[in-house]
């Protein structure tokens, strides 16, 4: 549980009980602190190339453009983010742009499409970007919320109080998307911006998590744990004895414990332009 | 980027800091009169209103003028106020008032010619005096007229009288003049001289009587500083070998019984007087403390003295100092106090600092100290401002000059000169161009957004080139400015269409190239090249389906993509859709899924009926399952479902009939259709009906790919929106919606702002009546739309046929129902609707026929696989 004052990351995938492809892909890169977890959809492989492409194609524009100031121009930025927001606003679309063109160019890649969730996280914030059903949540003290909303019909319904959470669960409507990546020529992005305090574990996974464990049981899990590593593992294998039904992919951080030195350090960071 | 714009920064920072490096070693007017300006700031704050009360002047000011007379009076008004004084008791009088040369009377000159002549007269015994002694009146007179002599008288009567020189300007360097021993006797002695003390090379002293009578001299030479403002006094100032003392400190010296012998110099450190320590810099000079503007130091008129309006004892054991402060007849000294401080006043400072011992020196540590500040803020202007956001950084700037003014105003008025402002002034300058680099920040913000699109475009098209997309990579790259390494990634571009055997592209791409910089590598040969291969080889690149020949593609969706393509078999036109296959989430396998498919399409295709399109094949080639169907040529029905379009009611009942009639066929085959919408009923030239797309919409059912919310939900059957197991009588839920739009132009089902409202409103709405939308619909067919759209399965017609027969059994209208909608009973009144009144126009209380912007939710979709945009919502608040 002692921290050196860096974020433990860790992340997994699994192909489950019964599929026989694994078309979920997961990103962790410490260094930029860049979180994705993409589940693929489309047949033959190419819900495996989706789900890829954005993560490769995510990964690659964040090496090129994080810090820079650079992308995206005025009419792609949504007004009042962070430059970050922006940023990971305009990764998210690009991977959208190629996945869309590539199915459209090959008729073999046809209607591949994939969600994303995505972060863009340090000690002290975290930008989230997301489009479909794969989730992002956050553990804090014994509580886990959830930070985004599944763009799919069940998750439609849920907000709009016709089923509880549990029977969207159930529900033979929650593979069906409202939103995802390689659809459309443009893509609405979620993006949101949240505040991290020592001690929080920043949680994302496929819907495969989600459709075999309650959300107590992930917390539960969490709170017997807290150890990224072993909250991946035992999700997992968890997700799996529910039945496997769907690949599984899960990623976890935990905030590390802030030293004397570091708030004077954070202090000033403030003075500065980032 | 960035780290480039910061080191250009840390350069600006830097030649500013030598800039303003070199004006503090140079003394650049610019910064020196920057630290003037402070200096005199703080000379302000330093001022004493009430100084100890020495020193007395005597001022021959306007009211003296104006009672005595012009100036220059006669020297016997001098020996007046002399005498005067000296009854009082002074300890030492100053007469700031040049005395070198006799006065010219022209009476005493007349008087002493004339007295000669008479005695020359006399001695030739030409005039012969008797009883009468003219040469007593003629001395008598030549006394009374003889101010110099009484002048000399009070001098000499007084004894503390310390008189002026004056060093005027000479040639540098010319003979000096020597001078008699009683100047002479004035001079400090020191040495050895210093190089760096004021030197003057022409003196102008009291005539030698007066000087023989004074008790000492002083120099009245004031020197100001580079813009005109007098600072610093000069209390030795050589001339030739001697070191002649200023008024002021001759007048210290008599003060304290002290003999200019008695002075010690040292050069560059400071001149002993007895007890006090007169601190000098560099220059041998001092820097003075002015007390406040004129009249500060006591003064009190001549006219008052004389008049004997002045008590006497205030002269008692002082400094009196007799000068001129009238206008006109003095040297007036801009100062940082005053702006024009009469030169006796100046004096009377100068003793007043000496006597109290207020210096203002620069401690030996100073240079080193300001050296340290200008390092200080030359590195926070270099290193940490261009890091510091615009604001932080201007409060920081000013927070670090206000602790540098605050330490100088310390230092100042406890005797200590700092320059501070040469690190103030770096600071400034340093804020200046970071504040003005900000304020272009549009400019650059705009140039920023130009670099952002590039990026992105160049990056796009690289990701483009990556994944084989060259069509696209190529559109891209032509938005960037041909830079040399553009020319690199577009050159191998074409290099990879000619690899595709997509000459004509390749050749593009190069005479892009070529367009620009012609001599790149080989673009214009090889272009030309490419060009002059033969065409048709292109072809090779088109794809295809099996053994179809795709032309163009219709549509895409989430499920697949529709194609027209050619059947080389005969020729005909197919339309090509393509489906994507995922394992489903019950986990079903891949391979299990394709065989239901095949089989479905198999069924689907031994249909053989005049209302169904037929489908050619079901074929899988490399992994993508497409099926061929035959291409009905016709319109589909989307448009006859909107007010304005509907058919002819006896017709649109004859369509939906004729579909149910198709459905019960292919019902009785085991297929279902799934996925029954306008867009899949096409209106043959002839008037017939044609059902497409059998057997594509129940792949769909339980897989994410189907995903991506089908346009077509406005008309699933209850069963299909839960996701239940499906069979023909879903089919007849959906016709019967269809049937609703055709007659009424609105959908049962309009959905809300979400998806899910709709899944709602099929589950559990019941479906408006139709009659009260269209009034004048037969009662017989609100019945069978009834039945058709039973939520219960049961509760609708069981078959095809049993649907066919109701809508047949609708008796006929006699009227075209176009003309039916809009006749107007006229027995009822017109009300207003207020609630209609955007969109609709009303023709009547219960007949309204819609305007032409129905709402958006209510237009089909063209196609299966359109997504429905759902709305966003904002996020759930952070846990805390």
């Amino acid at each position: 549980m002692k921290t050196k004052g860096r974020i433990v990351f860790a992340g997994a995938t699994d192909r489950g009980c019964v599929r026989q492809n694994n078309e979920d892909h997961f990103v962790v890169d410490e260094k930029l602190g860049l979180l994705i977890v993409a589940d693929g959809m489309g047949g033959h492989n190419s819900g495996e190339v989706a789900s890829e492409l954005v993560g490769a194609t995510m990964l690659e524009y964040a090496r090129k453009f994080l810090g820079t100031g650079l992308p995206p121009a005025a009419e792609e930025a949504k007004a009042g983010l962070s430059p970050r927001a922006r940023q990971l606003d305009y990764f998210v679309k690009s991977a959208n742009t190629l996945i869309y063109e590539k199915g459209r160019a090959l008729p073999k890649d046809a209607g591949m499409g994939t969600t994303v969730v995505a972060a863009l996280l340090d000690a002290q914030s975290m930008t989230v970007a997301h489009v479909g059903d794969s989730r992002l949540y956050l553990w804090r003290q014994g509580q886990l919320a959830q930070l985004t909303e599944d763009h799919s019909l069940a998750g439609e319904q849920v907000r709009n109080g016709q089923i509880t959470a549990d029977e969207a669960a159930r529900s033979s409507l929650q593979n069906i998307l409202t939103r995802a990546l390689g659809v459309d020529m443009n893509v609405m992005v979620d993006i949101s911006e949240h505040a991290l305090m020592p001690g929080d574990i920043v949680l994302m996974a496929s819907d495969g998590l989600s459709k075999m464990l309650g959300d107590a049981e992930v917390a539960a899990v969490i709170a017997s744990s807290r150890e990224p590593r072993k909250i991946v593992g035992t999700l997992i294998e968890k997700s799996r004895a529910a039945g496997g039904l769907d690949n599984i992919t899960v990623i976890a951080a935990l905030i590390p414990a802030v030293g004397r030195g570091k708030s004077v350090r954070q202090l000033v960071s403030r003075l500065f332009k980032h | 980027m960035k780290k480039n714009s910061y080191l250009f920064e840390a350069a600006i920072g830097l030649l500013l800091t030598l800039l303003v490096s070199g004006g503090y070693y140079l003394h650049l007017p610019f910064f020196e009169n920057i630290e003037f300006k402070t200096y005199d700031l703080r000379a302000k704050l330093r001022q004493n209103l009430n100084p100890p009360s020495e020193i007395v002047l005597v001022a021959i000011d306007d009211d003296s003028v104006a009672q005595v007379g012009l100036w220059p009076w006669p020297r016997t008004r001098l020996a007046e106020v002399l005498d005067k004084l000296t009854a009082a008791g002074p300890k030492v009088i100053g007469l700031n008032i040049p005395l070198s040369e006799a006065e010219q009377n022209q009476g005493l000159i007349e008087i002493r010619r004339l007295s000669q002549k008479y005695t020359e007269l006399l001695d030739r015994m030409k005039v012969v005096e008797r009883g009468v002694a003219f040469g007593v009146e003629f001395s008598s007179s030549a006394a009374v007229l003889d101010s110099d002599s009484k002048l000399l008288a009070a001098l000499r009567g007084a004894g503390n009288v310390v008189l002026p020189v004056l060093f005027v300007p000479g040639t540098a360097g010319g003979r000096i003049e020597t001078v008699p021993a009683a100047v002479s006797s004035s001079a400090v002695k020191a040495a050895p001289l210093s190089q760096s003390i004021q030197e003057e090379s022409r003196i102008s002293h009291p005539i030698l009587p007066f000087t023989e009578a004074a008790s000492g001299l002083g120099h009245m030479n004031h020197y100001v500083e580079s813009d005109g403002v007098l600072r610093r006094e000069a209390p030795l100032v050589q001339y030739g070998q001697e070191l002649y003392p200023s008024f002021a400190i001759r007048l210290a010296l008599a003060y304290l019984g002290l003999k200019p012998e008695d002075a010690s110099f040292e050069s560059g450190r400071s001149l002993t007087l007895g007890r006090l320590r007169v601190p000098l810099d560099a220059d041998n000079k001092m820097a003075m403390i002015f007390n406040g503007p004129p009249e500060t130091i006591r003064v009190v008129s001549y006219a008052s003295v004389v008049g004997d309006k002045v008590d006497a004892s205030l002269f008692k054991d002082k400094i009196v100092i007799i000068g001129p402060t009238a206008r006109g007849i003095t040297t007036l000294h801009e100062t940082p106090v005053a702006p024009a401080l009469p030169s006796s006043e100046v004096v009377a400072n100068v003793i007043e600092n000496i006597l109290n011992q207020k210096y203002l020196v620069r401690p030996p540590w100073a240079q080193r100290a300001e050296l340290g500040l200008l390092g200080c803020v030359g590195v926070f202007i270099m290193l940490i401002l261009p890091r510091l956001k615009v604001l932080w950084g201007l409060v920081v700037s000013i927070l670090i000059a206000a602790i540098l003014f605050g330490a100088g105003t310390y230092l100042f008025i406890n005797g200590q000169w700092l320059q501070v402002s040469y690190p103030a002034a770096l600071l400034v300058v340093g804020n200046l161009i970071i504040v003005s680099r900000s304020v272009l920040v549009p400019e650059k913000s705009k140039a920023l957004i130009e670099a952002a699109a590039i990026e992105m475009n160049t990056m796009l098209g690289m990701s483009f080139q990556e994944q084989g997309i060259l069509d696209l990579a190529f559109e891209k790259f032509r938005l960037c400015p041909l830079t040399g390494n553009l020319k690199e990634v577009l050159y191998n571009l074409a290099l990879e269409f000619e690899r595709k055997r997509q000459l004509s592209k390749a050749a593009a791409v190069l005479d892009h190239i070529a367009g620009k910089d012609p001599k790149y590598k080989d673009v214009v040969a090889k272009s030309k090249m490419l060009k002059a291969a033969p065409e048709g080889v292109e072809g090779a690149a088109k794809s295809a389906l099996g053994r179809y020949q795709i032309e163009k593609e219709l549509d895409r969706g989430a499920i697949g993509a529709v194609y027209l393509a050619r059947d080389p078999k005969g020729n005909r036109p197919v339309v090509i859709k393509t489906m994507v296959l995922e394992e489903g989430a019950g986990g079903e396998k891949i391979s299990e899924i394709k065989e239901r498919f095949f089989r479905e399409a198999e069924a689907a295709g031994a249909l053989n009926h005049p209302n169904i399109a037929r489908i050619f094949e079901a074929g899988d080639d490399k992994g993508v399952v497409y099926i061929a169907m035959e291409v009905p040529s016709g319109r589909d029905l989307v448009a006859c479902g909107q007010k304005g379009h509907l058919l002819p009611l006896n017709e649109a009942l004859g369509c939906a009939a004729d579909v149910a009639e198709a459905l019960d066929y292919a019902h009785a085959r085991g297929v279902v259709h799934r996925d029954l919408k306008p867009a899949n009923i096409v209106l043959l030239e002839d008037g017939s009906v044609r059902i497409a797309d059998f057997c594509i919409g129940g792949l769909a059912s339980s897989s994410k790919a189907a995903g991506v919310v089908p346009g077509a939900l406005f008309y699933k059957s209850p069963e299909q929106v839960a996701g239940k197991t499906v069979d023909g009588r879903s089919d007849l839920f959906s016709l019967a919606v269809v049937l609703f739009e055709l007659v009424t132009g609105e959908k049962p089902f309009k959905g809300g702002e979400d998806i899910g409202t709709l899944v709602f409103q099929i589950a559990n709405d019941p479906h408006p009546d139709p009659l009260s939308i269209r009034k004048d619909l037969p009662l017989e067919l609100k019945r069978v739309i009834d039945k058709g759209l039973a939520k219960d399965a049961d509760g609708r017609f069981q078959t095809g046929a049993q649907f066919a027969a109701a809508l047949r059994a609708v008796p006929k209208e006699p009227v075209a129902c176009e003309l039916a909608a809009v006749v107007v009973p006229l027995d009822v009144p017109a009300p207003a609707e207020p609630e209609a009144a955007k969109n609709v126009i009303s023709v009547g209380s219960d007949i309204v026929i819609a305007g032409i912007n129905d709402a958006p939710a209510a237009s089909p979709a063209s196609t299966s696989a359109a997504s429905v945009p759902a709305t966003s919502r904002p996020h759930p608040a952070d846990p805390v």
